[in-house]
């Protein structure tokens, strides 16, 4: 899978993306994001159903996303968590900043 | 460039892998740990052991070796009866990781949570004395963990 698959329904963008979200594919989906926003994203829906391992980087990406929706009064949705992740964005206290949701049943790891 | 040589001495096993500093290195290094974990019946640990190597992996590469990727970082992974222990040396001159903080930023910060991490993450985080080598110690068991903030 490639670092993103994007769905657009007006001002709604959907992010899938893929095995995880690391430094390793910041820079690209960085880039994808930004070019979202530009042609008019207001809500940004991420989509972690496949995602399996983020990091920090990664966090930043998402908490930069929604810096610079939110100075054009938009938002970004962080949907489908593992578990896991979900663990790790509460302990960085940004379930509320990001609108998370975890994933309601998770698939087996590997 | 890398090398990398197999571990199994007494209980443990592992591996140590030197890689230059690029992004793409950290991936073959925590897939390496990956394969290690599951074939110890350890895949439960994977979410942390990974997080954390990213982590430090990445200091290593952007604050130790700026990223130059003729300078090498060393990855020593080894899993134990009771710890999962790495140790990650890069070729910098360290950084003074006392006056560090490890709170967790504000929400809008985009930067500045690896060391949180590590303090949440890990049992135990020790530098050597100039900071160019960190060494993590996990548990075996999920939940032991965590010295808090």
């Amino acid at each position: 899978m490639s670092v993103c698959e994007i769905l657009r329904e007006g001002s709604t963008v959907r992010v899938a993306l893929g095995e995880k979200l690391s430094a390793t594919e910041v820079p690209a989906l960085q880039e994808a994001l930004k070019g979202e926003i530009a042609a008019g994203a207001r809500e940004l829906v991420i989509d972690m159903t496949s995602t399996r391992l983020i990091d920090s980087t990664g966090i930043g990406l998402l908490i930069a996303t929604n810096n610079s929706l939110a100075a054009a009064q938009g938002t970004v949705r962080v949907h489908h968590v593992t578990q896991d992740i979900f663990a790790l964005l509460r302990s960085m206290r940004l379930i509320d900043r990001l609108h998370v949701t975890a994933a309601e049943k998770e698939s087996p790891h590997g | 460039m890398s090398s990398e040589g197999a571990l199994s001495a007494g209980r443990f096993r592992g591996f140590t892998l030197s890689v230059s500093s690029r992004r793409e290195e950290i991936d073959r290094v925590c897939e390496r740990a990956r394969e290690l974990l599951a074939s110890t019946g350890l895949s439960s640990r994977h979410f942390d052991a990974d997080l954390l190597m990213r982590e430090f992996m990445t200091n290593a590469m952007i604050h130790g070796n700026g990223l130059k990727p003729e300078k090498s970082v060393e990855v020593d992974f080894r899993v134990g009866p009771k710890w999962i222990v790495t140790r990650i040396t890069d070729e910098g001159s360290g950084f003074s990781w006392r006056s560090k903080t490890r709170k967790v930023p504000e929400e809008n910060e985009t930067s500045g949570r690896g060391l949180a991490i590590g303090a949440l993450y890990a049992h135990r985080v020790r530098y050597n004395k100039a900071g160019n080598q960190v060494t993590i110690w996990m548990s075996r068991t999920k939940g032991k963990e965590s010295q808090g903030l």
